[in-house]
């Protein structure tokens, strides 16, 4: 198996390049996969709609929270791993929905039909703002730019005090039924995160094997020959930037349900940092890295955080989620569920040959 | 360097299994009170929230950890100021540790974020210790949620009062630019503007400056006075820049709730020399309960208790009180919290006691920095005993009045 559709950066470069016999190829090769696939993600996600039954309230809303955050690393590995654009402006997108939401709701008492919708505009909208501006730029400069486009989004829900609250933020936020179930509820809402997450990355799987998706990889690698084959590469960026929009966008409608709350502190540093992070303990040229690392993320820090306080009546956390990182990025730079990650190497080392199959099935996966 | 940290930790936490496993049976027996402690342990608020974390667990060690032969587990989280945070931190205690009290959280905007989402927490207690937001206590009330600390306006209603018997008539007004001074200026206007004085300037300062010169340049000449509400380094900083330009001696000075405290008057202790601010504690009272909490915290931290240590020692310390009364039976909430609103008690800052709106009412003191053995303090000059965080405006007509904000109230002359 050594043609990889999606992740390995030199060859999606040349597939695009080299056009239809390639496609041809990547298409068989996904059509097998298709059933895999299937397979695969039944035997995920079954077990992940069940879990409720086994698993206690706090769990559920602990992984409910590692699915948002994972949505929104999702979205920033759209951005970096599938094109090279380092964004720090997710959680703008996502604070703009959840806001939408928030307001329409709870100032103008709008359904949660018309908030849900709109929501996902303003984050679309958003984001085709900021691209119109960032996509100009590359590299260290988009991140910059991003930086900087969240701090605008942070100042704008600080002080727009008639509107956003202020510091306070809007809090009490009714959540609608759904099926009669109400999203006030953990497991109603789990279930829900989790269908989204899942439809979301179906989506956008799907959506990175068609061209389109290809010539985006195709400009992550080379995009003065993309330029030159005709490719509008600024278009192209500025249009994926959209869609990780829309899929922050969806991750802050969650977010705003699941906290009840929503304040400008959702694009302060610290929680922008966190789906960062996410992505990268994930890997950021995988999309399920993402959401998987969303999960790993929140379940550290809410483990490592009581543990410090029960073991040492300490709560210096960050410092040991921090040196937990330092060490992510010597040793596994891929994310810690990458072929070479040293975690992998040593429990396949550990396992024996049954590691050994195990990475080699994650290869072709990806 | 790392490891032997780790490993005393370790020892001290096999210290303090084996402790436990060696406590008097009758405790042992009995299920323990869980009770959940939320504050603001990381970022900005740091210093202050373990100040607070303190203050819970000097309230606990003096009964031994133990209520009407039940054990206590303290289960500690951190809030890091964060409304949303706070929510997820509040269902980890009551959901996973099993908490049924929880005391906390510190900041306003997460107080506000609990209360308004108390009502998934049926079958606990939520006693605010620390965030100032009005809206926790007025304009709707939750059944579980009590606050201790104080509302924003609360400590500065006497402070307008107290200025303008001063005979200051013109004051202008410096504060950071968020919902706690907005509270802090509120209350000021309110008694004042009432009386007859007018506020000729606001300046509202982002959280964190540190650059004043602008500001300083702008401030009127004829005004009587300048109320001050800022906190932490952004006090210190404009006190020095003010003395810098040489109008420090020239303007009498107010000061808000967190605007001098102990750590202030370590760094600038002699530029405040005069300063009067509206709190609820004090650097030097002469209760029993005060001077007790004084000697304890100066052995533990070598330094006198912050507002921050008083605050939260007396929402456990009310805690503590209400359980005692009703046996320890924590899971009757009804009953916990009927006797929650009847408790009152001396607590090192003032003698307190609940309003019908779950909001404390304790006295007000206006201090004046002034050295005390060589030591910088905050001395109380006037009590106002028993503030009500309506002062003495009417309830009903007071919560229809909309919510402070830059512009709201203004008596501009």
């Amino acid at each position: 198996m050594t043609t990889t559709p999606s992740f390995s950066d030199k060859r999606a470069g040349d597939a695009a390049a080299a056009t239809d016999s390639l496609h041809g190829r990547l298409r068989a090769i996904s059509a097998r996969r298709v059933r895999r696939d299937l397979l695969l993600g039944l035997l995920v996600l079954v077990p992940a709609a069940l879990y409720p039954l086994v698993g206690s309230t706090f769990h559920v809303q602990l992984l409910t929270s590692g699915l948002i955050t994972g949505l929104v690393a999702m979205s920033f590995s759209l951005l970096a791993g599938f094109s090279g654009m380092v964004s720090l402006a997710q959680m703008a997108f996502y604070g703009i929905a959840a806001y939408v939401v928030a307001i329409g709701g709870q100032t103008y008492g709008l359904p949660p039909l018309a908030t849900v919708p709109l929501g996902l505009l303003a984050a679309c909208l958003l984001a085709a703002l900021f691209g119109l501006i960032a996509v100009r730029s590359s590299g260290i400069y988009f991140l910059i730019m991003t930086l900087a486009l969240l701090q605008m989004f942070f100042g704008v829900a600080m002080q727009w005090q008639s509107v956003t609250g202020g510091y306070n933020g809007i809090s009490g936020i009714t959540r609608p039924e759904l099926f009669g179930l109400s999203l006030r509820d953990a497991v109603p809402l789990y279930l829900l995160t989790l269908a989204v997450s899942a439809l979301a990355y179906v989506g956008l799987r799907w959506l990175l094997q068609t061209p389109f998706g290809l010539s985006l990889q195709g400009i992550r690698d080379r995009p003065e020959r993309m330029r030159a084959l005709g490719f509008r590469v600024q278009l192209h960026r500025w249009l994926l930037m959209i869609l990780s929009g829309l899929v922050a966008g969806m991750a802050g409608i969650l977010g705003v349900y699941y906290h009840g709350v929503v304040s400008p502190d959702v694009a302060g540093l610290t929680a922008s940092l966190l789906p960062l992070l996410a992505a990268l303990v994930g890997g950021v040229s995988s999309l399920v890295g993402g959401l998987l690392g969303g999960i790993f993320i929140t379940v550290l820090i809410s483990v490592v955080s009581a543990q410090m306080q029960q073991w040492f009546n300490s709560s210096h956390y960050w410092t040991v989620i921090g040196i937990f990182f330092m060490a992510v990025v010597i040793y596994c730079p891929n994310g810690v569920f990458a072929t070479d990650s040293r975690i992998r190497v040593l429990l396949a080392r550990a396992l024996g040959r049954r590691g050994g199959d195990d990475a080699d099935t994650a290869q072709q996966r990806r | 360097m790392k490891l032997p940290a780790k490993l005393s930790g370790a020892a001290i936490a096999c210290g303090a299994a084996l402790a436990l496993a060696g406590a008097p049976a009758s405790a042992q027996d009995k299920e323990p009170i869980r009770i959940g402690v939320m504050s603001s342990l990381s970022g900005a608020f740091a210093q202050m929230g373990q100040d607070g974390v303190d203050g819970v667990r000097m309230a606990f060690d003096e009964v031994n950890n133990e209520i009407a032969g039940r054990p206590v587990e303290l289960f500690v989280e951190d809030s890091a100021m964060n409304p949303s945070t706070a929510v997820e931190k509040t269902r980890a205690l009551v959901n996973r540790d099993g908490a049924q009290l929880v005391l906390g959280p510190l900041s306003g905007a997460a107080g506000l974020a609990v209360k308004n989402g108390a009502d998934e927490f049926p079958n606990a207690t939520i006693i605010v210790a620390g965030s100032a937001a009005e809206d926790i206590t007025m304009r709707g009330i939750a059944p579980n949620v009590f606050r201790t600390s104080y509302t924003g306006a609360q400590p500065t209603f006497p402070l307008g009062n107290y200025a303008y018997q001063q005979g200051y008539r013109k004051v202008a007004i410096v504060a950071e630019d968020y919902a706690f001074p907005y509270a802090q200026v509120g209350g000021f206007m309110k008694t004042f503007c009432a009386l007859g004085g007018t506020v000729t300037e606001k300046f509202w300062v982002p959280i964190g400056t540190s650059d004043y010169s602008s500001i300083v340049a702008q401030i009127p000449q004829d005004i009587d006075a300048l109320f001050v509400a800022l906190g932490g380094t952004d006090a210190v900083n404009f006190i020095k820049q003010m003395d810098q330009f040489g109008l420090l001696d020239q303007i009498d000075i107010l000061g808000g709730t967190v605007t001098v405290d102990g750590t202030q008057l370590a760094s600038i202790g002699p530029l405040m020399e005069g300063v009067v601010s509206g709190s609820i504690m004090s650097g030097q009272l002469e209760n029993e309960a005060f001077k007790e909490l004084d000697r304890k915290f100066q052995e533990l931290r070598g330094r006198p208790p912050s507002l921050f240590v008083e605050n939260y020692y007396r929402a456990a310390k009310w805690a503590i009180l209400a359980l005692q009364d009703i046996e320890g039976r924590i899971e009757d909430q009804e009953a916990f919290r009927e006797e929650l609103l009847q408790t009152s008690f001396q607590a090192p800052g003032s003698f307190v006691s609940f309003d019908k709106y779950h909001n404390v009412v304790p006295d007000v003191y206006l201090n004046r920095v002034q050295k005390v053995d060589g030591q910088w303090r905050n001395v109380p000059i006037r009590t106002y005993s028993r503030v009500s965080q309506f002062w003495t405006f009417d309830p009903e007509e007071y919560q229809a009045a909309p919510p402070y904000d830059r512009d709201t109230p203004s008596c501009p002359g």
